[in-house]
């Protein structure tokens, strides 16, 4: 299973105009820098992401993370660098999980998964309908008319997820979505969640400072350093995309290794 | 302890005997160490020393004549409330009032609660209306009374607008509080759904406001009552503030509490129906948390 047009190519210079016509690659960051004054979050990043790959960004706290995912959604301009965004420049709309659910607490389970169609202007009805058969694919079914304050981290989370899925959003951009929740919820909602997710075909960027979790369920680790946060190293990962669920990854063969090579990179 | 069948030849096993903390006994405690008893223990106690209050009252009032006169009595309070309701003026009064108190009340905090989640909307305006709201938020209604007269003559408008007059800024500032303490992260979800801000305010800040506004609901009850009655103070031909202002001039104590007493029902009544509402509009908030 070679990996050669995976998400980590490192395109020419010659061929950054091509980004374009490669119609595979949805998010392209070129020498990116960011600075803030004189503090630099992020110095000279560069990645891509292709349709259907799952990148996890790993790495130290306040390495840049978050801010490379700013850059992607555009909601920060790069002190220097190119940020190219396909879902953005079509005008289509990317989905988003934070580390906080953010539910509506007046509202119910499916109410709040219907939240992110009617956001967009659905009318009520249809958009209530779309979230009751949404329910079940995210295990969900019971709790339809349950409030936010009945329902535990986990359950809150897999509302959230379902929510952010309903518009069918092209990209997904997650920021640490699982890492307030114990270990346990956590894989299950790697299994439950980022799996079907996956075999969906789905593309996604994901920022974690889980080193497990990044490898269980991504095609691409990027490993950052610190202050200022710069690519340390890039791996592809074969586990996910095999198949494995992400408790079975964790006993597979060579997982122990890329996690000691991450640990490493990181730490360096 | 589980009846397991005695194997032949080896005695059974006597359970270990487990040392169990004894509960401690009395009242139970919450977190915070107080002791708590049912509702009904406070009620009882309640009414047990309301009574003992009024027959000392009374007792105080019958050995001393001139007492009577100056401080009412338990008895003569009942008697003004009987006559009251056979003449049937205490009911019209009630109702009176009733009517006046309830429209201020409405029309206050609808004008104020809109007004309120409305500032949300431009922090220019906000700032502008700032000074301006502090202002009126520490006039007295009594102050405004007599100007209201002569706007609006002396008929039931009056109390209405001296009733609206005195909830509509604390509705106003309590309703605008509410739509700010908006969680900004969930207005950028919304945004990144792609809400415009006109769907953001009626899906998120509206709701959001509202615990804020039913808070306003419970302070400005009180507020509406008061407003009417001044009102009826200033010029009325009917109502209790109009009869408190009649016994009072007279000084028929007795005829003053009495009313008052009707009054202090009437909160009560419209307290309770807002906690009803309340429990009905906000009723995620009263549900029992996950464990």
């Amino acid at each position: 299973m070679s990996n050669t047009d995976s998400g980590l190519a490192a395109a020419p210079p010659a061929a950054r105009d091509s980004v374009a016509e490669h119609a595979d690659v949805v998010v392209s960051l070129r020498n990116i820098s960011m600075r803030f004054g004189d503090y630099t979050a992020v110095e000279d990043v560069s990645f891509e992401v292709t349709t259907g790959k799952f990148l996890s960004i790993v790495g130290p706290s306040g390495c840049g993370k978050s801010t490379l995912l700013n850059l992607v959604s555009g909601l920060s301009s790069a002190t220097t660098g190119s940020v190219r965004n396909l879902i953005l420049e079509r005008g289509e709309r990317m989905g988003y999980m934070f580390q906080r659910d953010l539910l509506l607490d007046w509202r119910t389970v499916v109410q709040n998964v219907a939240v992110g169609l009617e956001a967009q202007g659905v009318p009520r009805r249809v958009a209530r309908q779309n979230a009751r058969d949404l329910l079940p694919v995210y295990g969900l079914e019971a709790f339809e008319s349950y409030y936010p304050c009945q329902l535990s981290g986990g359950m809150r989370q897999r509302v959230a997820f379902a929510r952010t899925m309903s518009p069918n959003p092209p990209l997904l951009l997650l920021d640490e979505p699982f890492s307030a929740l114990d270990y346990q919820t956590k894989l299950k909602l790697e299994a439950e969640l980022l799996q079907p997710f996956r075999r969906s075909g789905g593309t996604a960027i994901m920022v974690t400072h889980d080193i497990d979790e990044a490898i269980a369920v991504s095609d691409v680790v990027l490993v950052m350093t610190g202050r200022p946060g710069r690519v340390a190293a890039t791996h592809e990962v074969p586990f996910a995309a095999m198949g494995l669920a992400p408790f079975e990854v964790r006993d597979a063969e060579g997982f122990g290794h890329y996690v000691r090579d991450i640990w490493r990179e990181i730490e360096s | 302890m589980s009846t397991e069948q005695d194997l032949p030849g080896v005695a059974p096993i006597a359970p270990p005997a487990i040392a169990t903390v004894p509960k401690a006994p009395g009242p139970r405690k919450d977190a915070a160490g107080r002791r708590h008893r049912s509702l009904g223990v406070a009620i009882v106690l309640d009414l047990v020393v309301v009574v003992i209050g009024l027959a000392a009252w009374q007792y105080a009032v019958d050995s001393d004549q001139a007492g009577g006169l100056l401080y009412g009595s338990p008895v003569a309070i009942g008697q003004a409330l009987v006559s009251g309701v056979h003449s049937g003026e205490l009911i019209t009064n009630a109702l009176t009032t009733a009517v006046e108190a309830l429209l201020g009340f409405v029309v206050g905090n609808v004008i104020g609660a809109a007004a309120g989640v409305m500032l949300w909307y431009s922090r220019l305006v906000e700032q502008m209306l700032r000074p301006a709201i502090a202002f009126l938020g520490a006039t007295p209604i009594a102050a405004l009374a007599p100007i209201i007269i002569v706007w609006v003559g002396t008929g039931i408008t009056s109390k209405v607008v001296m009733s609206a007059s005195s909830v509509v800024i604390t509705a106003l500032v309590l309703a605008f509080d509410g739509a700010r303490g908006t969680d900004p992260l969930q207005i950028r979800l919304l945004r990144s759904l792609g809400s415009p801000t006109s769907r953001i305010f009626r899906l998120l800040v509206l709701p959001s406001s509202l615990v804020q506004i039913c808070g306003g609901l419970r302070l400005t009850a009180g507020l509406a009552l008061v407003g009417a009655i001044i009102g009826e103070f200033v010029s009325s031909s009917a109502g209790l503030g109009h009869a408190i202002l009649t016994a009072g001039s007279l000084y028929d104590v007795s005829t003053v509490l009495a009313n008052l007493l009707i009054v202090g029902l009437m909160s009560l009544l419209l307290l309770g129906a807002i906690s009803r509402a309340e429990r009905r509009v906000l009723r995620w908030r009263f549900l029992a948390l996950s464990a």
